[in-house]
């Protein structure tokens, strides 16, 4: 009987979807219909809810969180690359060596079950890093770095537990912010004023916490960033080891890439990561000269005082009631420049920060850029609202190409430009030589399917081009040719 | 389907891609193999497939549409998180993605209630003002999220897919790994629960 019931309920509304009235649905089922009813009303209830609309805005926040997460995660597995497996070996056997030699094994194996702040821990780090150096693929890498930051959490519950004071710094997901309280991936984390906290945080970032732990069983936090996290600013002060930008204290490191040239005021992109427990400079570029700066700028904002051009915001824009009907020449648009991240590209428009620019053929892009790259931005802001780039430089690539040197993959797109040495598919400089077999003439507009391979300076070198010119466009696919 | 071998011998994410026969399910390939390496164009091209299915599954669930889009940008997180971990969905990513927002929705919910549960139904009731089919709406939408908090996770989960969602019930039963004749039970099951939780609100 059940059965039937649930046959008949499932055929009534199945064809009530379609159209037809509960009624009459429930006039071929009459022996059953005192049950039905009301179950097919209830139906129609939870039905009645949908709602099918989607913010399009949602979709934008929600791929620039998830693109950060993708670009944190490869950041920290950022490839050593090796041109080829001597370099690696010389590495492995250098470490060994001086592990065993200075330490000895058993040293190793005693530093296995150290907490920050004992004498044996930074061996404890060497090895993890010995291991992470010495993977042999991408996927071993990820696995290891999970684990370790995984033990980084272990290991700072444990001083917690133990009530003991050790600086420490963890990358994880921020659970939940009850006042001065954020607790990241179970580890509660208190913020002071003295905290160094990003803007406008919520439970799901990812967040890098660096402090100390307190014997009252919590992380007293120094800093409180959003991993990897990049911020615009301005230089007010530059010193040799640290630089405040924007009121924010940055501090360098020897392998800090700073651009030349830096002075005083000028506005740069800074992006920052973790470092032996400090939230370090991984880059500083300029991104405009100047001699006064804005307000700090929180990602995502175009900045106000990006504005260049000499038309303020502000500046009334004529219309055929100004002048008596006097013809009225349009003041040239604005110039904007902001930094950000590429969400998405298509052949005529890029989001780049939440932010929509068209690109046309008088847009100067330089680098090669993928989407999830951090750029530069010169765009004109049209009398309608809309951005066009003038400008889109690479400041930093996020995508290491695919994989480790050597690895081969293929990919779908269209041909944007081609010259003797090297093509742009789908916007991806590929480099071309005597031993590239190219089929079916391919020209530029074409769709072609490309086999590469990654080089060790992370070029892409095309072993086969195949023109498919199947007529429809796109950022194309790729698939890898073989293992990791 | 197609496998890749080599991974699948690594242990790695073994299916390069996802098909489906039919309907919603019938979508370009999306590439494990990309994924796992982070790949932007791979990850970009993933959370744009399906975040509307996502979002309208947890928004038929959740009271706000911010609560909705950051359920949402989380599962993916988890995602990310789950293919580094070597965790990764081998054979139905759409099913992982839906099973993972219903745990994510469950979550939400006991946090809730573990906050405040009084703080819930202010939650879930919207202060809003507007007219009055509006509000009526919002708090007959209100009921039905109370409503359906009260039943089993799976019995949410197939109400959600079915009624919230839009899914077949072929499409239901792939989603969930059941039979079809086993989600037609479950969802009568769940209907009549969820008709005794309404009471008499449900038309």
């Amino acid at each position: 009987m059940t059965s039937h019931l649930e046959r008949a309920f499932e055929a009534c509304w199945s064809a009530m979807l379609q159209g037809e009235t509960l009624e009459t649905c429930l006039s071929r089922y009459s022996d059953l219909s005192h049950t039905l009813r009301p179950m097919l009303q209830a139906a129609q209830g939870a039905h009645a809810h949908w709602d099918s609309a989607v913010p399009g805005s949602a979709i934008t926040r929600s791929r620039t969180r998830v693109l950060s997460r993708a670009a944190e995660l490869r950041r920290r597995l950022a490839p050593r690359r090796r041109p080829s497996p001597l370099p690696r070996m010389a590495f492995v056997g250098a470490a060994l060596f001086l592990l065993f030699i200075f330490g000895g094994a058993g040293l190793v194996a005693a530093s296995a079950e150290t907490l920050p702040g004992d004498d044996l821990y930074p061996i404890k780090l060497a090895v993890e890093q010995v291991q992470l150096r010495t993977a042999l693929s991408t996927s071993t890498r990820l696995s290891l770095a999970s684990s370790f930051e995984m033990r980084r959490i272990e290991e700072i519950k444990r001083l917690l537990l133990l009530h003991r004071v050790a600086p420490v710094q963890f990358d994880g997901r921020l659970d939940q912010i009850s006042g001065d309280l954020y607790t990241v991936e179970g580890v509660p984390v208190m913020a002071s004023p003295a905290t160094q906290l990003a803007s406008d945080l919520r439970p799901g970032d990812f967040v890098s916490v660096a402090g100390d732990t307190h014997s009252a069983g919590w992380v007293l936090a120094a800093s409180i960033l959003r991993a990897g996290q990049q911020f615009v600013g301005v230089v007010d002060a530059m010193g040799a080891e640290n630089w405040t930008v924007s009121g924010s204290s940055v501090r360098l490191a020897p392998d800090s890439q700073i651009d030349s040239g830096i002075a005083l005021g000028d506005r740069v992109t800074v992006q920052l990561h973790s470092e032996d427990g400090r939230m370090v400079a991984a880059s500083i570029h300029l991104l405009e000269r100047g001699s006064s700066g804005p307000a700090p700028v929180t990602p995502g904002e175009i900045p106000p005082a990006a504005v260049t051009s000499a038309v303020p915001s502000s500046t009334h824009m004529p219309s055929s009631e100004d002048g008596a009907g006097t013809p009225t020449k349009a003041p040239a648009p604005e110039t904007i420049s902001f930094a950000g991240m590429v969400q998405s590209k298509s052949q005529a428009e890029w989001t780049i920060d939440g932010h929509t620019v068209s690109v046309t053929a008088q847009t100067q892009i330089e680098g090669s850029i993928q989407t999830g790259d951090t750029v530069d931005v010169s765009a004109e802001r049209m009398a309608d609202g809309s951005l066009r780039a003038q400008k889109i430089s690479l400041v930093q690539s996020n995508w290491d190409g695919g994989g480790d040197s050597g690895e081969s993959y293929e990919f779908t797109g269209r041909v944007e430009s081609i010259s003797s040495a090297q093509w742009v598919i789908a916007g991806r400089v590929v480099l071309i030589d005597s031993h590239t077999d190219i089929e079916g003439s391919p020209e530029v507009g074409d769709r072609v399917q490309v086999k590469v391979f990654t080089k060790a300076d992370g070029s892409l070198q095309a072993e086969k081009i195949e023109n498919q010119d199947s007529g429809s466009g796109g950022e194309g696919s790729s698939t890898p040719s073989h293992d990791d | 389907m197609l496998y890749s071998p080599g991974y699948a011998a690594l242990g790695h994410p073994t299916v390069a891609a996802f098909f489906a026969p039919d309907g919603l399910m019938n979508d370009e390939p999306i590439d494990l193999g990309r994924l796992a390496r982070m790949d932007p164009d791979a990850i970009a091209q993933a959370h744009d497939r399906f975040f509307a299915e996502l979002y309208r599954y947890v928004r038929y669930r959740v009271p706000s549409e911010d609560v909705a889009e950051d359920i949402v940008s989380d599962v993916f997180i988890r995602l990310l998180d789950a293919i580094r971990r070597g965790k990764s969905p081998h054979t139905n990513l759409r099913g992982w993605l839906l099973s993972t927002s219903s745990n994510a929705v469950n979550d939400f919910f006991r946090r809730a209630y573990q906050r405040d549960s009084s703080g819930l139904d202010e939650t879930l009731a919207s202060d809003d003002p507007g007219p009055t089919s509006i509000l009526d709406n919002q708090a007959r939408q209100a009921d039905l999220q109370a409503a359906l908090a009260q039943l089993t996770p799976e019995q949410q989960h197939v109400i959600a897919l079915r009624f919230g969602a839009g899914y077949s019930l072929q499409e239901t039963a792939e989603l969930m790994g059941k039979g079809i004749n086993a989600i037609k039970a479950l969802q009568f099951r769940a209907i009549g629960a969820l008709r005794r939780h309404m009471g008499t609100d449900l038309p």
